[in-house]
């Protein structure tokens, strides 16, 4: 199994590697990647709520609307 | 000028799923309306300017979502419905979803920042690619990407869905928990 460093591991003992400043510290990636599941499960919720919303169609007024401006000259 | 029936015809087929990203960001649908209605007021002002056989959706979504940018945005009082009215003004809820399911994922959008909603919205519920999500919120498609991701993370928090994937338990444990619940 691949280790990884984290920051709670020991301070290894000073090495010959160059001193980096504060400002040059990579830092870890905040971003957290969500599982699959939970991913499809937000999918699936967010469609849900959307083709809710989608299935409502055209408003009447609306469609007047688009109706009567494309008939005018 | 009479406006091409063809052209009308892709404006009025994209109404509905324009007016559902609407709703998605204003969380009111009257206000929703009123800015679908401003949207096609100027769409069609400058139809000129639209080039048959381009994108007509990312078009109008584009205006769309200007347009809430810059007259919407600062009406955040209106997105959080602390009272409720706009679940009162929802003609149907999703079936298939339980309606405290379908409340607590509203409430839990209109949490996120707006720039993370839209690009959840316009991505995994209006069908966008990243390209066109990222050209009608005028950004990188990086920028789109880390939205996203952000939008999908806040909202798994928020509703308390674990990524079961890379922290929760084994597939057999969920087995059992997930038939444990529904006894």
């Amino acid at each position: 199994m691949k280790s990884r460093k984290t920051n709670l591991e020991a301070i290894e003992p000073a090495s010959e590697k160059p001193e980096l400043h504060n400002s040059m510290v990579r830092r870890p990636h905040k971003e957290i990647r969500l599982g699959r599941e939970a991913q499809h499960r937000i999918g699936e919720l967010l469609r849900t709520m959307y083709n809710s919303y989608v299935n409502e169609g055209v408003p009447q007024h609306l469609n007047d609307l688009v109706r009567r401006i494309g008939e005018q000259e | 000028m009479k406006l091409d029936p063809a052209i009308r015809d892709q404006v009025l087929a994209t109404v509905p799923s324009l007016r559902a990203f609407a709703i998605s960001l204003c969380g009111n649908i009257d206000r929703a309306d009123d800015l679908v209605q401003e949207t096609l007021l100027r769409a069609l002002a400058h139809i000129d300017s639209f080039q048959p056989g381009t994108n007509m959706p990312a078009w109008l979504f584009t205006i769309l979502r200007n347009l809430f940018r810059s007259e919407y945005r600062k009406r955040r009082r209106e997105v959080e419905d602390a009272d409720g009215r706009y679940a009162d003004t929802l003609k149907s809820h999703p079936e298939q979803t339980g309606r405290v399911e379908f409340e607590e994922f509203r409430a839990a959008l209109a949490k996120l920042p707006a720039d993370q909603r839209e690009a959840l919205i316009l991505v995994g519920a209006s069908g966008f690619s990243y390209d066109d999500a990222a050209a009608i919120c005028g950004c990188a498609v990086g920028t789109i990407k880390s939205r996203v991701n952000r939008a999908r993370t806040r909202l798994a928090d928020l509703l308390s869905i674990d990524s079961v994937d890379d922290f929760g338990p084994d597939r057999a444990t969920r087995a059992v928990l997930a038939g444990g619940g529904r006894g």
